[in-house]
């Protein structure tokens, strides 16, 4: 009869890998002085681990200026739906960011000219090394892998994107100022009478009594509205003319005209 | 110098002196930084040849234009409203629509107007785009005697100013 049989299976590889030191029957031999083999999982919670689950484009976007909307005629159905012009003018890459050495990739991109002397002169130097001219707007694109790196100098222009695919727009909303509640989340306010005492666009009950004796933490109240970073997915590319410099998207976009808006494949549509 | 580390304490890790944060090297010779200019297209305001480009596409002989604003081409007469108008469509799918002319809205590209009738004892209101490319023409079919001191007539909705029957006064008309 083997002496193994009937052990519980940790106990059965510890007595396989250290016969020694194991003892199957009743002993006085302290716990201690078993080594335990760890397996050492790699933690989720890595800087590393959280660039690889981000979810973004295998290419970089590009910078766009935001410049008014229009209507959009399709000629074969007649269907009219209205567009935004975002103007894409001396868009070039600036820098390239590796796994290497920054720990992710990005493409860094500036969008158009500013007067030099208006440029501090860290920024001057960070143009020169990239041999463009002072831009008046530089945004970073992080991209999934290495391989979607561009050289620096590189020009983007409206063809970047092609009419028919999806983008993602990233823009800061406009700034609505301290707003109440009704404004701010759609609440209904109170009734205009029957009683309603000087309390017609409040938002009610805030919390309850003595238990638990405060407000919850992220109760909606009165505040800050607007003026936010605000992502719109997936809008449609209606078209795209180099010559002119523009892109045309269905629908709105955040943030008011001449704003800056970052353009980005859509990652939902990938 | 007795707050320097020596050397075999401290290794490679030594820096010199100048290196340091705190220490700043007297120079008054500024470094002179590369400007490279910018790459120059002398493009158009991009509204306005988003504009033309619509414009040109959807609307090459003017006449969509000139049905609102007045020019040498159309002798400065327009639509107005209370003008009975007929909409001819390119497609057979969507059938001519007849209606009186309650309001214009001059927006350039997004101009539109609002026709009315009354089909079948029903009122029926139709939008029309005016530079919407299925419309292949827009005919004003009659023209009141006197016109309403306003471009938007909605009020005529539902009283004895509301249009009749278009379509059947016009064919005793003839």
């Amino acid at each position: 009869m083997s002496p193994l049989l009937g052990l519980n299976p940790l106990t059965k590889r510890l007595t396989l890998q250290f016969p020694r030191l194991v003892r199957t029957g009743a002993s006085l031999t302290a716990p201690s002085t078993i080594t335990k083999t760890f397996i050492a999982n790699e933690p989720n919670h890595s800087q590393a681990k959280a660039v690889e689950r981000r979810r973004v484009p295998s290419r970089t976007g590009l910078v766009a200026l935001k410049r008014g909307m229009g209507p959009w005629f399709d000629e074969a159905t007649g269907v009219t739906f209205p567009v935004t012009i975002l103007e894409v003018n001396q868009v070039e890459v600036i820098l390239n960011k590796t796994k290497a050495k920054e720990g992710y990739s990005a493409v860094q991109v500036g969008y158009g000219s500013k007067n030099p002397n208006k440029v501090s002169r860290q920024l001057l130097g960070h143009f020169a090394k990239a041999k463009v001219n002072p831009k008046s707007k530089v945004a970073e694109f992080m991209i999934k892998n290495d391989e979607g790196l561009l050289p620096v100098g590189t020009e983007l222009k409206p063809s970047h994107f092609t009419p028919g695919q999806y983008v993602d727009l990233k823009g800061v909303s406009k700034g609505k100022g301290f707003q109440g509640v009704v404004k701010r989340y759609g609440m209904k306010g109170q009734k205009s009478s029957h009683g309603t005492s000087l309390t017609h666009r409040h938002g009610g009950s805030f919390g309850a009594n003595t238990t638990p004796g405060r407000v919850l933490p992220g109760k909606k109240m009165p505040g800050h509205m607007g003026n936010k970073n605000v992502t719109k997915q997936n809008s449609l590319v209606v078209d795209i003319n180099d010559e002119a410099g523009y892109i045309l998207v269905k629908g709105h976009v955040p943030g008011p005209d001449n704003s800056f808006v970052k353009v980005s494949d859509a990652i939902k549509k990938m | 110098m007795s707050f320097r580390p020596t050397l075999s304490k401290v290794g490679s890790l030594l820096t010199p002196l100048q290196s340091l944060r705190s220490y700043i090297v007297p120079s008054k010779a500024k470094k002179i930084i590369d400007v490279y200019n910018p790459l120059n297209y002398g493009r158009k305001d991009v509204m306005q040849t988003y504009k033309d480009s619509q414009y040109t596409k959807l609307d090459p002989t003017f006449w969509r234009r000139d049905l609102i604003k007045p020019s040498e081409r159309n002798n400065g007469t327009v639509l107005r409203s209370g003008d009975i108008v007929r909409v001819m469509y390119n497609t057979r799918t969507i059938p001519a629509f007849t209606g009186q002319i309650i309001k214009i809205s001059k927006k350039g590209l997004d101009s539109n107007l609002l026709l009315r009738n009354l089909i079948s004892k029903v009122g029926v209101e139709l939008h029309v785009k005016l530079f919407n490319p299925l419309i292949s023409r827009i005919d004003v079919v009659r023209r009141p005697n006197q016109y309403k001191p306003r471009n938007r007539q909605y009020y005529i909705r539902g009283n004895r100013l509301d249009v009749g029957d278009l379509d059947a006064s016009l064919r005793k008309r003839r």
